[in-house]
């Protein structure tokens, strides 16, 4: 294994580790948010519930368009990847 | 049917009350007997009193009550209600229902005859009031007048009137002088005024209530607008940066073969 490759893997744990931690971790807090039943708890979860259902996703359009270009081309940079 | 108030109850038998319980108990009947009546004659009045009560329909006293607009809980008894009608002098019918101005003839002891006009059962009700009730009710209206020509004496005649917005606006301040007397009258109408007052600053408060929370929408709206914003450029640098090593290492990958 060259060193490039050691980089490569260890780069790929430390992010994956990074990015898996850092959601899980978004997810409880979200959850313990969400769990009170508290009727001021309750109010507010329902009303951040309405506050996204009514983010307009157009507005956004060509954010996501950048980002599905940019997806499609890490994809076709991975398929000109050799197998190792 | 149970028409006693439970503060006022008679005792088991009527006719074995002292004169002055019995006085009392009338009282709270709404009568108004004299002191020097005799304990038979009371009996006789308390016993007629309490089959008119029997009688009379409640919903009829509660409409009188309420066209009186004197404060009362909804679950009065006839009894109360009696007692808060007889203390009123109306003169003045308009606005009271039909079977509300039977009740309160009837309590002013007026018989009710078949087919008679409403305008004479006003005025026999009127009659029955009394003498002195009359006087004093002439000497509220004079007084009345005084204090409403005082009052609105900035008020041209010739100035635009609007039409009254409800009916307590239509009650004059001499109509209620007549009704209540200089200090109840004045009372009703401060009364009136200080709840309009208390009224139009509460929708003020409403309103100004709704103007806030209307603000902390729009700028939550904002905020998570620009939250999402930010988040969507991470996500794109995060890509931009996946992208570059997939290069190098692409680089790298075709260097080695070449090599």
């Amino acid at each position: 294994m060259t060193l490039f490759e050691i980089y490569r893997r260890l780069l790929f744990l430390a992010v994956g580790v990074y990015a898996v931690v850092r959601s899980v971790a978004f997810i409880w807090r979200w959850e313990l948010a969400g769990r009170g039943a508290d009727r001021t708890e309750s109010l507010l979860r329902r009303y951040v519930v309405s506050l996204l259902v009514r983010v307009r996703a157009l507005r956004f359009w060509w954010e996501f368009v950048q980002l599905a270009a940019l997806a499609a081309i890490l994809v076709f940079l991975l398929k000109l990847h050799r197998p190792t | 049917m149970n028409t006693h108030d439970s503060s006022a109850g008679p005792s088991p038998s009527l006719s074995e009350l002292p004169l002055d319980e019995l006085v009392r108990y009338a009282e709270s009947l709404g009568l108004d007997l004299p002191a020097d009546i005799a304990h038979g004659e009371a009996l006789t009045a308390v016993r007629a009193r309490q089959e008119l009560l029997l009688e009379l329909d409640r919903d009829a006293l509660l409409d009188v009550v309420i066209w009186l607009r004197v404060p009362v809980q909804q679950s009065a008894g006839r009894e109360q209600l009696a007692r808060i009608i007889t203390r009123q002098h109306p003169a003045h019918f308009d606005g009271l229902s039909d079977r509300g101005l039977h009740a309160l003839a009837r309590l002013r002891g007026v018989t009710l005859r078949d087919g008679e006009p409403r305008t004479e059962l006003e005025r026999r009700t009127r009659k029955a009031d009394g003498w002195w009730a009359r006087v004093r009710r002439t000497q509220r209206s004079v007084l009345g007048s005084l204090v409403a020509r005082l009052v609105t004496a900035s008020e041209r005649d010739d100035d635009y009137q609007f039409l009254p917005e409800d009916g307590l606006s239509a009650r004059t301040i001499k109509r209620d002088i007549e009704q209540s007397g200089l200090v109840g009258g004045v009372a009703k109408r401060l009364r009136g005024a200080a709840d309009d007052y208390v009224r139009e600053k509460l929708d003020e408060i409403e309103r100004r209530i709704d103007r806030k929370l209307d603000e902390i929408d729009r700028r939550l709206g904002e905020w998570r607008d620009r939250e999402m914003s930010h988040r969507l450029r991470i996500l794109k640098i995060t890509l931009l940066v996946t992208i570059l090593v997939a290069v190098l290492s692409l680089l790298y990958d075709y260097f080695r073969g070449a090599s």
